[in-house]
């Protein structure tokens, strides 16, 4: 029969048996999921046998019927399916780039539907699954490298096939669906650019560099990526760049289209790792020893290779933290000190399998707890991982001296001669130690058994296990200081967003009221609406719902209990403390979102004079004016007034730490009223003050209202308040409990403000004289 | 008469474990756990710093530095001592004086109902714990490696037991006696600003004159090894024999520890038995000298304590001169103004803040004259290139160490950066402002050392000056984000020093890492490729400025009010 009818019989049989099956599952929900899921799981399993059985043809350094595309430095680097006809070899090659990625995602997204997956099935896996369909043959000869009925042929087809029934169906259910927003579609271009470099053939590099580049000069073994050389330092920033995208793709995904694309990335690296691996080549059937035991994949990494996508797949978690620990710190060790060969250059495809294969062993259980696909681990599960590792190494160590009878040409007295799994049967690692370090290798043990010797080197490898225990166990204060970074910037960027979104609803709200017209900015005035602070994780509000209108021209007597919130309200207002809930503005200006405006309109007046001790009292009340741009005229005209009123011509040019308590309080008075502003805070101003100095202070108070000003303060001394204020509120646990006018408070309650106080905090219950 | 006696014992007891509690304020009663921790880290501090210096001491045996035979001639352990002496003395005065007459804890105990000689000598039983705690990191480790390194027998580290408490103490009594006209001498200086100013310019003028001296007696052809035997060696054995005639009494000291007699007469040292006149003479001598000091102290103390301690928060009536009103100021200008001022008008601010910054280029030409001695390889010259990146790097790191309280240290002034009405963002980049351009001065001075001390060309090393730069600006930064995050105003409330600021400690830490760090791959870099190296320095530096000027501002942008200090500010 005719291969290529045979290939498209093949074809169309597949399809016939999954729409012949379809078309009755699909009407009850149930089976329908169950079909989707035993078709889903053949095609997995199909899709990994191509991985394991057919090596890419074309980017083995085998050939193709002894036909190369590039030879660098003597060395055939990919095999031909065309012979000389260079654009029928590029295509081809071309045509696998595209076709493996597509398969698998075609598969994926059939499994774990997302938004994703609605468009990439659609507009880009099934047009380049057709295009497979249509150029079979083309795809045969890449990867088989010619046209015949084989069980490796037969594997490709159904391997094009399945994928392509499974994209068609998405596409049919979901045929309504044309359009998709601008985030999706560039989201999931961008998927599928990463899981295309995923799934990227080892050869593709060698292929498509020639070894004469007019842009990158000539390709020589020179640039090789070993000994931690430029090379090697760009391959490892390739890869956590790639890594990085991947994060950010997938960062706060649905966890479907997470689990698709991380599976995806898992499947590329197995595929370029048993096509460059040569799965069936362990088994050579022709030889006596049918197995060749240097080439079982039990490497620590090729572990990782083989445990993340079940890990990932069956979220299983145990098994992920093993990797999480113990595969990461191989992989890094690899990375560092890698085991290339001398003569192999940046585009091997060697080369890149290993880099490949050891970012998903690094990068891959990092990014799966940096997503949060897999949560971060807990100090047992740290340890079971380490107990797991302790089986595995013993294993390997009695693997090692096991199989390595069984390699040809093996000496128990050569070190290396015999398999080296996990580096214990080699001095590889001792040799970058140095000399000394290489002395270990000759204690060893030597256990004889009917035709096999067993060797081991049980202080180098006991020193290798601790090592490695120990370094496991150093891993977690790593992760640790990892995870507090990110919080933090996680921390940050809610913060931001928070920030954003509270500027974004005070603009609204400007532009509302200009619309209305109902801007108040400019009149003196301090408006508390619905302020609440919480301080820290705290269960209780220390301000709640606070309401407070105070208008030009008042005294404002803010009167409460020690801890009830006053200092609270109070540098909320002048901008010293974020807000919980609620606004608090100054003259119309909201004191987060224009804070510059509503400060400049603030004198503030704290309950602890804070001063620059080393300045003189001329210099700090000139620093203040400065701050608040006061001119010339203005501030040499209200420092004259004010060093009057205070009594401080004599004191007024030494420096502060000379000063009295009064004194220094009265200076903190100056400097918050040099720039004349429109609310005046003072929080407890008379604390400490001789009488002639308290007079002096409520004199100004006075003049300052009767300018049309607000004077805001909070006072324990109820006389003063009641003879000086306007209105008053009294806060009791964050609460305000009363709120009035002053005349109508005494009128009211003619027992006086001190009982009407105590009463409403309740400090008079039963208490009476 | 016996009851208030017992309660006049009470008053002190509980007098100076109030004191006690201020140093040490975990209490094992109550704090168990932590007080635990302490103490095994105290211990474990002991211990290593015992090891480094065994180390050291057997290194300088081993290399025959100061003699064959593998140990150190015991006239070399007369110098250490004398060193560890006359250095523990002098802060022990400095801390004794600023104690007794300048601390503010003063107001609060000399109103307590007890006489001024018993808050004296409370003071004195905590000063004395404070360095008995000292000297278990000084003298103790020092005498337990000799006692190691020399195989002292069993005997020699219990007597240990003693001569520490001693050693401890002799300072502490001389100092209480000398704190007396040393507190006179501080008043006047504090008095006159100017001739204090006067003082510390002198000495810093003295001791550039003094490294451009040391500077000119480097060989210029260093040659360590070969001229060893016959150049070096004899002319320290010279200079440690001068020297130990000069020092005499730190010979009997020694003895007195140890039980090693080495002066001038007796050569390399003889072996004294311990308990043997010559070392239990000067054990009488120390005696002596202790309980004389801390009685002189005492019948001193009774008499001018009082008035002593209470006039250090007095300030003189002074006529002041009236000046005329000062001109307006932009607002950032005006700022800057009264950094200067605050920072400034204290010359032991100035000098603990700005010291650094001179030191620096002083620093680099003492290492540059001594390495330009020496022959190098292109390899040793590269090690050159690290060693200078590393030190300067270091130390101008070490003096944005305080950055890391820069806001906290305002105390309740800090509000003010809140308040006023400039953006915050404004307001706080320009505390650091100051300090970014001095560094700016001192680095190029730096460089400008460097350059005229190796091979480099202007465009090397103009991109070794901007690297250095902006890694320094980029540690500045992240000081001042710990301390924005992380305010410790508590700590600074009153205007008061912080014993331990969590956040400076971990700037420290910063700061040796990333000179280390930035040595590292300034060696890598030129290692590689001289003609591109200092260029991807450069990048890496600016990226990492960059980077922390950006989070610095989204921090601020994202926690524009102060961050809660316990909840409360």
């Amino acid at each position: 029969m005719n291969p290529l009818l045979f290939m498209y019989l093949l074809v169309a049989g597949v399809a016939i048996v999954f729409f012949g099956g379809y078309f009755f599952a699909r009407k009850n929900e149930k089976t329908r999921t169950c079909y989707r899921r035993i078709w889903g799981g053949v095609a997995i399993v199909t899709l990994l046998c191509l991985f394991f059985f057919v090596p890419i043809a074309m980017t083995t350094d085998t050939g193709i019927n002894g036909q190369y595309l590039t030879n660098v430095g003597n060395v055939n680097l990919v095999g031909v399916p065309y012979g000389e006809n260079k654009v029928a070899n590029f295509f081809a090659l071309f045509h696998l780039i595209l076709f493996l990625p597509s398969a698998a995602l075609a598969v994926l997204f059939f499994l774990l539907p997302n938004r994703w997956s609605s468009f990439l099935q659609r507009y880009v896996l099934l047009p380049n699954l057709l295009l497979s369909i249509v150029f079979l043959s083309n795809l045969q000869q890449a990867y088989i490298g010619d046209l015949v009925i084989s069980h490796k042929s037969a594997l490709v087809v159904i391997n094009v096939a399945l994928p392509f029934v499974f994209a068609a169906v998405d596409v049919l259910e979901k045929k309504k669906e044309w359009a998709f927003d601008k985030n999706t579609i560039i989201g999931a271009m961008l998927a599928f650019f990463v899981i295309l470099l995923a799934f990227l053939p080892m050869a593709t590099f060698a292929a498509l560099v020639p070894t004469d580049c007019m842009f990158l000069g000539r390709i020589e073994y020179s640039w090789r990526a070993v000994d931690f050389s430029i090379a090697h330092r760009y391959y490892v920033y390739v890869g956590i760049a790639y890594y990085v995208t991947l994060f950010f793709l997938l960062n706060r995904r649905e966890k479907a289209a997470m689990k698709a694309i991380l599976l995806a990335v898992c499947f590329g690296s197995l595929s370029s790792f048993f096509t460059r691996y040569g799965f069936e080549g362990i088994f050579d059937f022709t030889k006596a020893q049918p197995v060749r035991v240097t080439r079982l994949p039990i490497h620590l990494c090729h572990t990782a290779l083989l445990v993340m996508p079940i890990c990932i797949g069956f979220e299983m978690k145990r098994l992920f933290y093993f990797t999480y620990f113990i595969n990461v710190y191989g992989a890094v060790m690899a990375i560092v000190f890698p085991n290339n060969g001398d003569k192999q250059n940046i585009f091997d495809p060697d080369i890149l399998l290993f880099w490949y294969n050891h970012w998903t062993a690094l990068l891959m259980p990092l990014i799966c707890v940096a997503l949060d696909y897999f949560k971060r681990p807990k100090k047992k599960q740290m340890a079971f991982s380490l107990g797991f590792f302790a089986l595995y190494f013993v294993a390997i160590m009695f693997a090692n001296g096991y199989l390595s009878n069984f390699v040809p040409g093996y000496s128990p007295n050569v070190i290396g001669s015999g398999t080296d799994y996990l580096f214990l049967n080699n001095d590889y690692i001792l040799d970058i130690l140095g000399e000394e370090a290489k002395k270990m290798l000759e204690i060893k043990w030597i256990i004889k058994s009917n035709d096999l010797t067993l060797v081991y080197y049980p202080l180098y490898q006991a020193i290798s296990f601790v090592g490695y225990v120990v370094i496991a166990y150093l891993m977690w204060f790593v992760y640790s200081l990892f995870y507090r970074i990110h919080d933090s910037h996680a921390e940050l960027h809610d913060q931001l967003v928070l920030v954003r979104r509270s500027h974004l609803k005070w603009k609204e709200k400007i532009e509302m009221e200009h619309t209305q017209g109902t801007n108040s900015s400019g009149a003196p005035e301090l408006v508390f609406q619905g302020f609440c602070k919480r301080y820290g994780n705290s269960p209780k509000l220390s301000a709640d719902h606070v309401d407070l209108s105070i208008h030009g021209g008042e005294i404002f007597g803010f009167l409460g209990p020690n801890g009830a919130g006053k200092s609270t309200c109070i540098k909320s207002a002048i901008g010293i403390q974020p807000l919980t809930e609620g606004t608090i503005e100054v003259c119309g200006h909201d004191i987060e979102n224009d804070s510059v405006e509503a400060k400049r309109l603030i004198g503030y007046v704290p309950d602890h004079y804070a001063l620059y001790e080393k300045l003189t009292g001329r210099e700090y009340i000139s620093y203040f004016a400065d701050i608040y741009r006061v001119s010339k005229e203005d501030r040499d005209a209200r420092i004259q007034d004010l060093v009057t009123r205070f009594e401080l011509t004599n004191a007024f040019d030494a420096r502060i730490e000379t000063y009295s308590h009064g004194m220094k309080q009265k200076i903190a008075i100056m400097a918050a009223l040099v720039h004349d502003p429109k609310v005046w805070i003072l929080d407890e101003p008379l604390t400490g003050l001789d009488p002639q100095s308290v007079f002096q202070v409520k004199q100004t108070m006075i003049a300052h209202a009767a300018k049309g000003n607000v004077v805001f303060f909070s006072s324990h001394i109820i006389d003063v308040v009641e003879r000086l204020c306007t209105r008053i509120a009294i806060i009791k646990e964050g609460k305000i409990v009363y709120e009035g006018s002053m005349e109508e408070t005494l009128q009211n309650h003619p027992e006086g403000l001190e009982r009407f106080y105590l009463n409403v905090i309740g400090e008079l219950d039963g208490k009476e004289d | 008469m016996g009851k208030k006696t017992d309660e006049t014992l009470l008053s002190f007891k509980a007098l100076v474990s109030m004191q006690l509690r201020a140093f040490f304020p975990y209490s094992f009663q109550e704090q168990k756990k932590k007080a635990l921790i302490r103490l095994i880290l105290y211990l474990l501090g002991v211990a290593a710093i015992t090891g480094i210096l065994y180390l050291v001491l057997f290194l300088l045996g081993f290399l025959g530095v100061f003699g064959i035979g593998g140990r150190l001639p015991i006239p070399v352990w007369n110098v250490l001592f004398f060193l560890f002496l006359i250095v523990n003395f002098f802060s022990c005065l400095n801390r004794v004086t600023s104690s007794l007459y300048f601390s503010e804890d003063n107001r609060v105990l000399l109103s307590l109902p007890l006489s001024p000689q018993r808050v004296f000598l409370s003071k004195l039983i905590v000063l004395f714990i404070q360095e008995l705690v000292r000297s278990c990191f000084t003298f103790l480790p020092l005498l337990v490696s000799i006692g190691i390194a020399y195989n002292m027998p069993v005997y020699y580290f219990f007597w240990q037991l003693i001569t520490i408490p001693l050693l401890s103490l002799l300072p502490l009594a001389l100092s209480a006696v000398i704190s007396i006209p040393t507190f006179y001498i501080k008043r006047f200086l504090k008095r006159y600003p100017l001739i204090q100013s006067l003082i510390v310019l002198a000495i810093l003028i003295a001791g550039t004159v003094g490294i451009f001296v040391l500077t000119s007696f480097i060989p210029e052809d260093l040659a360590l090894a070969s001229k060893w035997p016959n150049i070096y060696f004899p002319a320290i054995t010279s200079f440690t024999q001068q020297v130990n005639t000069v020092l005499l009494p730190f010979a009997y000291l020694t003895a007195m520890c140890t039980g090693y007699l080495g002066t001038v007469q007796t050569g390399i040292g003889d072996i004294v038995p311990l308990f043997s006149m010559t070392s239990l003479i000067p054990f009488g001598v120390v005696v002596t000298l202790i309980v004389g000091g801390l009685g002189l102290s005492s019948q001193l103390a009774k008499r001018v304590y009082s008035n002593l301690s209470v006039s250090s928060f007095e300030h003189d009536v002074v006529k002041v001169k009236e000046k005329k009103s000062e001109r307006p100021l932009p607002s950032f200008v005006s700022f800057l103004k009264k950094e200067l001022f605050v920072e400034f008008r204290s010359t032991q601010a100035l000098t603990g803040n700005y010291l650094l910054f001179i030191v620096t280029p002083l620093a680099t030409l003492l290492l540059n004259v001594v390495f330009n001695s020496m022959k190098k390889s292109f390899t040793g010259q590269l090690f050159t290139l690290l060693f200078n990146g590393l030190i300067i790097a270091l130390i101008a790191m070490a003096t944005s160490v305080s950055m890391a309280s820069v806001y906290s240290r305002e105390g309740n002034s800090s509000y003010l950066l809140h308040s006023s009405p400039m953006t915050l963002r404004r307001a706080l980049l320009s505390k650091l402002f100051l300090r970014a351009l001095l560094m700016t001065a001192s680095l190029a001075l730096t460089i400008a050392v460097y350059a005229n001390n190796c091979t480099l060309d202007y465009v090397p090393m103009a991109t070794v000056f901007f690297s250095l730069y902006f890694m320094y600006l980029g540690h500045l930064l992240w000081s001042a984000e710990l301390d924005y995050m992380h305010p410790k105003i508590g700590l600074y409330r009153d205007g008061g020093k912080s014993a331990f600021n969590p956040n400076e400690a971990v700037s420290t830490v910063l700061a040796f890492l990333f000179a280390f760090i930035f040595a590292g791959l300034m060696f890598f870099f030129a290692y590689e490729s001289i003609a591109t190296g200092f260029y991807r320095l450069l990048a890496f530096s600016a990226f990492f400025f960059l980077a922390r000027l950006f989070f610095f501002l989204m921090r601020i942008k994202g926690y524009r009010s102060l961050p809660q200090e316990g909840g409360r500010l």
